[in-house]
């Protein structure tokens, strides 16, 4: 019982639907940003920063940040439990990814947020 | 007492297609968590100011950024494909055998195909 303290969600349960939903969201935005880059070849400041000034884009960016982050601790999570035996051990690097993860959405915010 | 020899050496043994996409699914995941702060760092300097973009672009003309940028790419896609995948089998497609070992086959093939033709576009 002692590994699902360290888990995102409430159970496995929880945690094996919140990973899906967060790898669907980020499937769509990987082929958006695909799609952008194929279709804007030579890329300009301009044209990159007026995607990212839309506010529909930014939200979606947000999310997927989010998304990445959740997918990220609960994958994370499914493999140090699956080679990490000693608990100790274990829960400090849990507590020193999650705490990465959130600097990369707060990063993330402050980046897009600036403009 | 179990007298056999046991054999743990993971560069003797061999894996099965199915065990290499669940492996590399695994690993590339690692990874790209790992690599998140590079492409926070392109984002930030890509958005900052135009000085930024036209720098950061200079960089990317380097061939050993385009190399590192299709390895980070590569990783990518396949955990994307992985991904759909594991998902198609959450929905009981390709549960059997037969049905994982082509899928995991089409996931290599998808993976080479996709990462020829971003290696040709980002060069």
């Amino acid at each position: 019982m002692v590994n699902v303290v360290t888990s995102f969600g409430k159970s496995g349960l929880h945690d094996w639907l919140i990973q899906r939903v967060t790898a669907v969201i980020l499937f769509i935005y990987c082929i958006l940003i695909f799609c952008f880059f194929i279709f804007n070849k030579n890329i300009s400041y301009d044209i990159l920063n007026m995607f990212f000034d839309n506010i529909i884009i930014k939200i979606f960016t947000l999310i997927s940040i989010l998304s990445l982050c959740i997918h990220s601790w609960i994958g994370l999570w499914t493999i140090l439990t699956d080679y990490v035996k000693y608990f100790y051990l274990r829960f400090f690097m849990q507590i020193v990814i999650n705490l990465l993860l959130m600097s990369y959405f707060f990063v993330g915010i402050e980046i897009l947020w600036r403009t | 007492m179990d007298k056999r020899p046991k054999n743990l050496n993971l560069f003797v043994f061999k894996f099965p297609i199915t065990a290499l996409v669940s492996i590399f699914h695994r690993v590339s995941g690692v990874l790209l968590f790992l690599l998140v702060p590079f492409i926070l760092f392109v984002l930030k300097n890509s958005l900052l100011s135009e000085v930024n973009f036209i720098i950061l672009k200079s960089y990317f003309s380097l061939a050993i950024i385009k190399i590192f940028f299709i390895l980070f790419l590569s990783l990518l896609i396949f955990h994307l494909f992985a991904g759909v995948r594991h998902m198609l089998m959450d929905y009981g497609f390709y549960e059997d055998k037969i049905g994982g070992f082509i899928s995991a086959k089409f996931v290599f093939v998808f993976f080479s195909l996709f990462v020829l033709i971003t290696g040709v576009f980002i060069w």
